[in-house]
């Protein structure tokens, strides 16, 4: 299992399992003038979460790969997404599991999407490296911050297939 | 006479790898039926030859449970 996330006031949230199905996708919204309890309930709903995931690992987007520009002008917004990334950090090392953050060239290379696209779409769009579990197709359109949930967490899930896949040195 | 190898490739620590020798063989298919796990590879060796001479990636090595697909293409550094 690994988990994406998008964070924002509406937060993207898409688990694949360890064959490449989408088992669970939604945004988790968060609606509060104070960025502090903003983060505090996000760092409730996650705990939530993550008790009814086996083993989740899990990837976010790395801000830090955005440059100066986009979203990260934002100085309220700025300070909120280290806030939600410190909260999903903290859990992980709670509870021991694996996070990384995903540099935006990987998780933009799984595939363009178009706006507001369907799962099927995303599978398209995806290199087909989604399959989707029993039920998990029955909601869609998925909008913009669960697509990019969705494309952290499949980068994450091949980018680590990838570095078990070294090939050996002879000589 | 060639000899088929399979080799495991784990993680040890966060970005330090070891491949573990799972076995050797005398045909292609044995090799791939050594395979279970998708970081399970396996190459070919010349029998009695000596590979010592020029350090290089292991030619032909493959991960055969690994399904098709296309590596990620990284797009140039995004701005804004």
């Amino acid at each position: 299992m690994i988990t994406g996330f998008d964070f924002a006031r509406e937060t993207g949230v898409s688990t694949i399992n360890d064959d490449g199905e989408l088992v669970y996708i939604d945004t988790w919204r968060f609606f509060d003038k104070d960025p502090s309890v903003v983060i505090a309930r996000f760092y409730e709903r996650f705990q939530e979460y993550i008790e009814t995931v086996p083993w989740p690992a899990v990837a976010f987007e790395d801000l830090h790969s955005y440059g100066g520009g986009g979203l990260l002008r934002s100085e309220p917004w700025r300070l909120m997404w280290y806030g939600f990334r410190w909260a999903t950090v903290l859990r992980c090392e709670e509870h021991g599991f694996p996070w990384t953050g995903v540099p935006i060239r990987l998780w933009r290379a799984v595939g363009e999407l178009p706006n507001r696209p369907t799962p099927r779409q995303v599978v398209r769009a995806g290199h087909n490296c989604v399959r989707f579990a029993a039920g998990a197709e029955t909601r869609f359109p998925i909008n913009d911050h669960e697509a990019v949930a969705l494309m952290v967490a499949i980068a994450a899930q091949r980018e680590a297939r990838e570095q078990l896949r070294h090939v050996p040195v002879i000589g | 006479m060639k000899v088929w190898v399979v080799s495991r490739c784990n993680m040890v620590s966060d970005g330090v790898y070891e491949f573990e020798i799972m076995g050797a063989f005398s045909t292609e298919q044995n090799a791939i039926a050594a395979c279970h796990q998708e970081n399970d590879g396996y190459g070919a060796l010349e029998l009695d030859v000596y590979q010592g001479e020029k350090r290089v990636l292991w030619p032909g090595f493959r991960y055969p449970l690994v399904a098709d697909e296309p590596p990620l293409e990284i797009y140039p550094p995004a701005v804004g």
